[in-house]
């Protein structure tokens, strides 16, 4: 528990929470007090002596003794100083010494105007440079497509490593050397292997770790325009920071959300971006000619006229299909134009299944939805047939850090805080909070995993019958897994069930639930996760009825095709094979595509609307954990561009977005809330998305026109693409009038404080406006001893998880559109199939022979790798192929004919 | 605890005999070797305790932490963690000091009596000898101790027919002087970076795999079979002044005899350096001397009547350290020597701390500049600056704090000498042809 004390800086009285250290304490206060290895996320260590204070015992005490404040807890009646002198010389002497070594190429550095060294040497008042010597150079290394390496500015802090490898779990980063000379890096160059390595480039205080995609098209932080945004590379939401110039989409960063990301990313949603610059992207609206290789570009009249010919013609029979990376609102505008009845998902069935039997379980009562937050405080987790790490990137972050709370508990034991985190190192040793992971393959948590049990889908299914069994009837009489996994389920205070719907299997997901339920009913504490597929899975799966999914909708419309499909924000390709695709669209007289790259379904429309990305759109997204979250546009949209509901509002009647919102509450009550992310008010205060001294924009066209166009206006929202209207920083000064900005800040920026470093210091009392931490949509319509839904088909789990076909997911492969991104690509595998030996035995094929899998749909032919973690039984093909693959399936090796010879 | 009536006054030094093989066991356990243990086993840990607390025996590695309060913050009885460790810093690097070296070469057993002596005393479970690993001598001979040991149930389960089970082994260092810090020893055994650790937690509560810990200097170890064997009040009896016990001091440098003698805590500086040692070379006067080691401040000879005594040494501003004095000489350039050694902790800093990893080769820096005659008056200014910037309490472990002790107080005593070097522009001390060799370099 956290208790309020009384600290007295420089004698004055301060009410802080004594549950933090002192350091952490004064920055709350906004205090300016320089630090390097301290990190919110991290904890304390002392290495780099940045942040020392003098503390007195007394009031009467003038002597006082030097103390690093980020080392000493904060107690009551404390007194302490930043101004005396004696400290004040100490951490200039310091950061002189840090300084010693460090280049003086701020302006040829990416961290320059960006940098946390910069900010703190002017905090420190090192202005002259008195080391006479020479400065030690290192070598610098490749670390892969996502991190330029530049190790003569490192200042040895320690961050990286400890980022790296205490808290991510990774191991090919290391610190080598010492004195001086310290270097941290690869033990040979080569790619970083973490997923979660991007976050160094913010880890990092000074230029050593920086974004390389960023590099490629670099400007400098005080001209980039910036907003807040969600990400949308997987179902968890992260909040983000989108950086643009000049209609081109810079860099993502981290935006502090304490109950999601708080301040990691995954390398996914960092470097996914560039869908929105590829050249291959939708920029105008194209009609398919009457000749072959014909487009011709129309106008917005020719555009809705050709639109309401083909939506109101005799005997039209339009059909929708919304997406799940598409937004809430525009999946409801395609949902009213073509009616409930019209309107499909871009999933397959078994998907949709598992999306609508969630979304019904989370009614219940009996169910509560964890935060990643609430994960990582939780005690002990059951994860069950899903990869989060490639599924759900961020998500297995937050595991990994969920095993190291039997550590703090020993650390509490002995008095030590949970934030001293070379102590709490020392002490946790290998003592983990248990993780119990059922999957097909050893995963990224093994490492981590208490238990680890390996088994095809079939066994995974009745161990966790059986433990529903054993938390039904608790006896001795069951298997020693089903005991082991029980017993530490039962031991924790606040046990997790996480899984996914990667595994496409709704037996599985609706065991899963009712596991959780009995779990609840002995813990009352216990909580559910459930990663989806994409960022509005689950918002999707609330438009539709049941069956209105693809399959469905093929099979319906073979023998009577539509007149007229509007596809949206989604590739068919991606689902089935091409055969199977091409065929059937073939059929269909219309077809019109929205969208903003060009995909290969993009390329069979007959009509093309040039959709907006999300970084030129507000929209609202329902992440895993069925929290709304809105995002904001941080650019104009391009040529002829609109958000996809704009393109149909001439149609649908819905012509602005009050008006979607409220489409949305009839169809869809659960996502009421919604309204409150409307905003259209900007008489009284707007924000600047810009910086205040963004520079060079009178010259930034000038190769196009040497007079400077006005800004774009943006309606929709309180945020100004331009630098007119409040700066980010002084939002939170408004936070207690009447005249409350709603929207997240747009930016980190403050008087001393230019890095996007100071998030650390924002994050942990920035202006926190409840909506802008989303909204939790079953919390509030729970009614009480509502029960789980009963699975009512057993039909529904013909699930695609055939017997021993299993998917294989990664997490550079797994989403549509950071394959897009360049960075991203060059980290994608080889296709193939992994098995272990016994199965490879059974196929009688060798590592590296190519096995043949036939289905209805799809038949693939692919090498394989022996990976003997693999359950028996089974095979794993990677998940785009794997989701192609229809009914029938027949595993084969090429050699089977000479086998049998 | 009845006592050994027959008490020396050499302990330490008293099994080591001109044979060659004094070191082995039947030579050890022929002059009542193991018979401390014996009589340890006869009364309980607590009881044991009690007499080391009551033998006011302070840690022998330098700081003078007593050893006595150090061992009572283990956690005792049944809800004890275990395994608890016991482990001997024998990782003896400190340039000036050599005085582990003598016992770990010729009295290999003494120091394993003393660990399992200790293991008894805290319940531990297993002991560790981390010893450096240039001392191949001492590390065969303790290996084949161990062995002797282990052959003769003097460890291993039910040690000696008690109920009492110890296992010893011996780690021998990748070599880095910050292992003899005892956290960083402890993150070195653990297969770790050398890095000091952050206390609290202390090693007692949580140290070598988060477990209880204990780590000793190997001349305290020595020490415990005595005050068992003897008792704690023999052993405070030794002492001239305050503390207890005997220590082996040394003196290298330009002194007639220079060496290692056991000589009663409390000694005189002066009679170590004069009536042990020598004194001085014929045609060198002594300019100067460090009484403890490498890491400890100048003294001068208006000194030579302080007590080598922990309190003493204290409050004439240096340290006792490990009790191996340095002498300087007047022919010997007082810069050259604080500059070798600044450079030597330079080289040995782990790299953790800002305050010694640029502190200190900037350190060095400004010492090579003023050696070589290039040096400005500023320079003093900033070095002082650095010595009051690596000041105790500013780094994360004792390394700079002790490796700028002999230049903060070169710069007071031997000043002139600094100004001599930056007006003259070259070292006074040097050859002219010498100083120019330098400066070509």
């Amino acid at each position: 528990m956290t208790n309020k004390v009384t600290l007295y800086v420089d004698n004055i009285a301060y009410q802080v929470s004594d549950d933090i250290n002192l350091l952490q304490a004064c920055l709350n206060l906004n205090m300016d007090l320089p630090y390097f290895c301290w990190h919110p996320a991290m904890g304390s260590v002392g290495a780099c002596r940045q942040c020392a204070v003098m503390q007195y015992q007394n009031e009467e005490d003038t002597r006082g003794r030097l103390v690093m404040s980020c080392m000493t807890p904060v107690t009551d009646g404390m007194r302490i100083s930043l101004k005396n002198e004696k400290a004040h010389t100490f951490r200039a002497t310091n950061i002189e010494a840090i300084m010693t070594n460090h280049p003086h190429d701020c302006p040829v550095c990416e961290e320059g105007g960006d940098c946390h060294l910069q900010d703190m040497t002017l905090l420190s008042c090192h202005i002259k440079r008195r080391y006479p010597g020479t400065k030690r150079t290192h070598n610098n290394q490749y670390l892969g497509p996502f991190l330029n390496h530049e190790m003569n500015r490192c200042i040895g802090c320690y961050r990286c490593v400890r980022f790296y490898r205490d808290y991510c779990g990774g191991d090919d980063l290391n610190v080598f050397a010492s004195k001086n000379n310290i270097y941290f890096g690869r033990a040979e160059p080569g790619t970083l292997e973490n997923e979660f390595s991007g976050n160094l480039a913010e880890v990092c205080p000074t230029g050593v770790f920086t974004d390389k995609p960023f590099s490629q098209h670099y400007i400098r932080k005080w001209d980039l325009q910036t907003s807040p945004s969600i990400c949308t590379h997987c179902s968890i939401g992260c909040n983000t920071y989108a950086a643009e110039r000049g209609g081109k989409l810079r860099k993502i960063n981290n935006r502090h959300h304490p109950d999601i990301n708080g301040h990691f990313l995954c390398d996914r949603g960092r470097f996914g971006y560039e869908h929105a610059n590829i050249d291959n992207k939708t920029t105008h609206v194209w009609l398919r000619g009457d000749q072959e290789h014909q487009t011709n570009i129309l106008s917005y009249n020719q555009t809705h006229m050709k639109l309401a010919q083909w939506i109101n013609e005799p005997n039209a029979h339009v059909i929708g299909i919304g997406s799940v990376r598409a937004s809430i609102e525009n999946n409801a505008a395609l949902h009213k134009l073509v009616g409930a009845k019209n309107f499909y998902a871009g999933i397959k069935q078994v998907e949709l299944s598992q999306l609508q039997f969630l979304a019904k379980a989370y009614k219940s009562s009996q169910i509560s939805l964890s935060s990643l937050k609430e994960i990582e405080h939780s005690d002990a987790v059951f994860l069950i047939g899903e990869d989060v790490t490639q599924t759900a990137p961020r998500l297995a972050l937050s595991i990994r850090q969920m095993t190291k709370n039997e550590g703090l508990k020993k650390a509490a034991e002995l008095g030590i805080k949970p934030w001293q985190d070379e102590a709490v190192r020392n002490i946790r040793q290998e003592d983990k909070s248990p993780l119990i992971i059922i999957n097909t393959h050893n995963t990224r948590l093994s490492d981590v995993a208490k238990y680890n049990i390996n088994l095809s889908p079939d066994k995974q299914l009745s161990l966790l019958l059986e433990i529903e069994q054993y938390l039904k009837n608790p006896h001795n009489d069951y298997s020693d897994a089903t005991l082991k996994i029980t017993q530490a389920l039962l031991k924790a205070d606040r046990p997790t069930i996480i899984t996914g719907t990667y595994n496409f299997d709704v037996t599985l997901l609706s065991t899963c639930l009712r596991v959780s339920v009995l779990l609840k009913q002995h813990k009352t504490h216990s909580g559910f996760y459930c990663a989806t597929s994409s960022i509005n899975a689950l918002g999707l799966s609330l438009f539709c009825q049941p069956e209105q999914d693809l399959d469905n909708l093929i099979f319906q419309t073979e023998e009577k095709p539509p007149s007229s499909l509007i596809i949206m924000e989604t590739d068919l390709y991606r689902y089935y094979s091409n055969e199977k695709i091409t065929s059937w669209l073939n059929k269909i007289k219309n077809i019109i595509v929205i969208d903003h790259i060009i995909t290969d379904t993009v390329k069979m429309a007959d009509l093309v609307l040039p959709a907006s990305s999300l970084f030129e759109q507000d929209a609202t997204w329902l992440n895993a954990e069925a929290r709304m979250q809105h995002s904001y546009a941080v650019m104009p949209m391009e040529k002829m561009r609109q958000t996809s509901w704009q393109w149909l509002c001439q149609h649908n009647l819905l012509e602005d977005n009050q008006a979607i919102v409220k489409y949305i509450q009839d169809i869809a009550p659960q996502l009421t809330p919604m309204s409150q992310f409307l905003q259209n008010d900007k008489t009284h205060f707007s924000v600047a998305r810009q910086a205040m001294r963004s520079s060079a924009r009178t010259a930034f066209y000038a190769n196009i026109d040497v007079k400077e166009y006005a800004p774009k206006k943006d309606n929709k929202s309180q945020l100004n693409f331009s630098m007119e209207g409040l700066p980010a920083f002084r939002q939170s000064t408004l936070n207690n009038s009447q005249h409350k900005i709603n929207t997240p800040i747009t930016g980190v920026w403050s008087p001393k404080w230019n890095s996007h470093q100071a998030i650390n210091k924002a994050g942990y009392n920035s202006c926190k406006i409840d909506i802008n931490l989303g909204i939790k949509i079953f919390d509030d319509l729970k009614p009480k001893h509502s029960k789980l839904p009963k699975l009512q088909d057993p039909s529904h789990s013909s699930s695609l998880a055939h017997t021993i076909v299993c998917p294989q997911h990664h997490i550079y492969t797994n989403d549509e559109l950071a394959g897009y991104a360049n960075s991203i690509q060059q980290l994608v595998p080889k296709l193939a199939i992994s098995l272990n030996q016994n199965m490879s035995n059974k196929l009688s094929v060798k590592s590296g022979e190519s096995i043949n899998i036939n289905s209805d749909d799809y038949c693939l032919s692919l090498p394989c790798t022996i990976n003997d973690t693999i359950a028996d039984d089974i095979i794993l093909v990677p998940i785009n192929e794997f989701i192609k693959l229809g009914s029938n399936i027949q595993v084969s090796s090429i050699t089977d004919g000479e086998h049998n010879e | 605890m009845s006592h050994s009536v027959h008490a020396p006054n050499n302990p330490l030094t008293r099994f080591i005999t001109q044979d060659e093989n004094c070191w082995q066991l039947n030579q050890y356990q022929m002059q009542g070797g193991y018979d401390g243990l014996k009589r340890a086993l006869t009364v309980s840990g607590p009881a044991v305790l009690d007499e080391i607390k009551e033998s006011n025996l302070r840690g022998r590695g330098g700081a003078g932490f007593p050893t006595g309060l150090k061992w009572s913050f283990v956690p005792q009885g049944d809800d004890a963690p275990h395994p608890k460790y016991m482990i001997v810093n024998a990782d003896e690097m400190e340039p000036g000091a050599y005085k582990d070296r003598l016992l770990l070469e010729k009295t290999p057993h003494q120091i394993i009596e003393g660990l399992i002596i200790g293991g008894y005393t805290l319940d531990a479970d297993i002991g560790y000898i981390f010893i450096r690993g240039d001392y191949y001598t001492a590390i065969k001979h303790i290996e084949i101790a161990l062995k002797e040991c282990y052959d003769n149930n003097l460890l291993g389960k039910n040690i000696l027919g008690s109920a009492f089970n110890f296992e010893i082994h011996i780690h021998t260092s990748a070599g880095r002087y910050i292992c003899g810090e005892e956290t960083a020893l402890i993150n070195s055994l653990e297969g770790k970076r050398a890095n000091p650790r952050a206390k609290p937690p202390f090693p007692q509560v949580a140290g070598l795999w988060g477990k209880p810990t204990i780590v000793n200097n190997v001349e305290t170890y020595c020490n415990l079979p005595h005050i068992i064997n003897f008792g704690a009040s023999w052993f405070k009896s030794l002492g001239r002044f305050k503390d207890a016990g005997t220590k082996i001091f040394g003196v290298s440098g330009r002194v007639k005899t220079p060496g290692l003698w056991e000589l009663p805590m409390g000694t005189p500086i002066g009679e170590i350096i004069d009536n042990y040692a020598g004194g001085m070379c014929d045609g060198y006067k002594l300019k100067g001397f460090l009484p403890g080691g490498g890491s400890t401040d100048f003294l001068l000879e208006k000194h030579f009547d302080t007590p080598m005594d922990y309190d003493e040494i204290g409050k004439q501003k240096s340290r006792m350290g490990t009790g191996t004095i340095i002498i300087l000489d007047d022919k010997y350039c007082p810069v050259a020597m604080v500059l070798n050694l600044v450079k030597f902790f330079a080289q040995e800093s782990c790299g953790w701390c800002t305050p010694c990893r640029e502190g200190l080769p900037w350190a060095q820096v400004l010492l090579e500049k003023i050696e070589q005659g290039k040096g400005e008056l500023s320079d003093i200014k900033q070095l002082e600056d650095l010595c009051k910037f690596a000041a105790p309490g500013n780094t994360f472990c004792a390394l700079a704090p002790g490796a700028v002790e002999p230049l903060q107080s070169a710069l007071i005593y031997f000043r002139d000498d600094f100004e001599l070097h930056i007006s003259q522009k070259s070292c006074p001390y040097c050859s002219e042809a010498y100083s120019e060799d330098i400066n070509d370099q």
